[in-house]
C-alpha cells in the first residue's frame, strides 16, 4: 500500500485529504505542522507528500527545501498546495522542487485523487 | 444585497458544496460542517485577537487557514473577503485588519445561524 504524508495545519481540509485518499486505498499520515511533517516523513518513508504552505513551526517553503536537500528525497513527489499564489512565489516553488502546485479552495476531492494518481504514476522509459 | 440576502445565499451553496464533500469522501454532512464551522470560528477569533495586539503575522497565518476551508466548503464571497484581510494583514495595516476582520466574523456568525437552522 502506498503511503501519503499529508502536511496540513487546517483540520478540515486534512480530513477531506485524509477521507479521500483513504477510500482511493492510500495509507495517510497527517502533519499539522512543518516540524512535525519532516518528522513523519523521516519516520514513514512516503510515496508521495501533500504539503501546505503556511504552516506552524517550519513554513510549508522550508519543509519543500529540506526534503530536497534530504538523501533519497530528490525525486519524492511533492505537491504543494495553498490558496493564493504570485507570480515570484510559483517560481521560488518549482525552483525549490515541487512536483505540482494547486489551488487548495478548488481541488474537489476528485482532482486531488487524479493529481496524486499522476505524480505516482509508472515513468514510461524515455 | 443585504448581509442577511447575502449570508442566505451563501448557505444555500454552503449545502450543495457539503453534500458533495459527503458523496465523495464518505464523510457526513454534518461532521464536515461541524469540523469547518467550529475551526472557522476558532481562528476568526483568533485571527481577531492576534490583530487587537498588532501581531498580523499570527492573523494572517489563522486567516489564511480559514479562508482555504472556506472556500472548499463553498463560502466564495466569505472566502473572497478572508483573502482581501489577509493581504491587508501582510499589508501591516493593523486598524483595517482589525475592523474588516470583526465584519467577517459577525458574517461567518451569520452563516452560522442560517446553516444550524436550515439543519435542524
Amino acid at each position: 500500500m502506498k503511503r501519503i504524508v499529508v502536511i496540513e495545519d487546517n483540520t478540515m481540509a486534512a480530513k477531506l485529504y485524509e477521507s479521500t485518499l483513504v477510500r482511493e486505498g492510500f495509507e495517510v499520515e497527517l502533519a499539522s505542522d512543518g516540524e512535525a511533517g519532516l518528522a513523519a516523513i523521516a519516520r514513514a518513508a512516503p510515496s508521495l507528500v501533500l504539503l501546505d504552505l503556511m504552516l506552524p513551526k517550519i513554513g510549508g517553503f522550508d519543509v519543500l527545501r529540506r526534503i530536497r536537500a534530504m538523501p533519497g528525497l530528490e525525486t519524492l513527489p511533492v505537491i504543494v498546495t495553498s490558496n493564493a499564489y504570485t507570480a515570484a512565489r510559483l517560481d521560488e516553488l518549482r525552483r525549490a522542487g515541487a512536483t505540482q502546485i494547486v489551488t487548495k479552495a478548488s481541488m474537489s476531492p476528485k482532482e486531488l485523487t487524479r493529481i496524486v494518481q499522476h505524480a505516482l504514476r509508472p515513468l514510461s522509459p524515455s | 444585497m443585504t448581509q442577511a440576502a447575502r449570508a442566505a445565499a451563501e448557505a444555500k451553496l454552503v449545502v450543495e458544496r457539503l453534500a458533495s464533500l459527503s458523496a465523495d469522501t464518505g464523510m457526513s454532512v454534518a461532521e464536515l460542517r461541524e469540523m469547518w464551522l467550529t475551526e472557522t470560528a476558532d481562528r476568526l477569533e483568533r485571527a481577531l485577537a492576534a490583530a487587537s495586539v498588532g501581531d498580523l503575522a499570527e492573523a494572517r497565518r489563522q486567516v489564511h487557514s480559514a479562508a482555504g476551508s472556506t472556500g472548499m466548503c463553498g463560502a466564495d464571497a466569505l472566502a473572497t473577503d478572508l483573502t482581501a484581510i489577509e493581504n491587508m494583514a501582510a499589508a501591516g495595516k493593523v486598524d483595517e485588519t482589525s475592523a474588516v476582520l470583526a465584519q467577517a466574523l459577525a458574517d461567518f456568525r451569520l452563516l452560522t445561524t442560517i446553516l444550524h437552522r436550515e439543519s435542524a
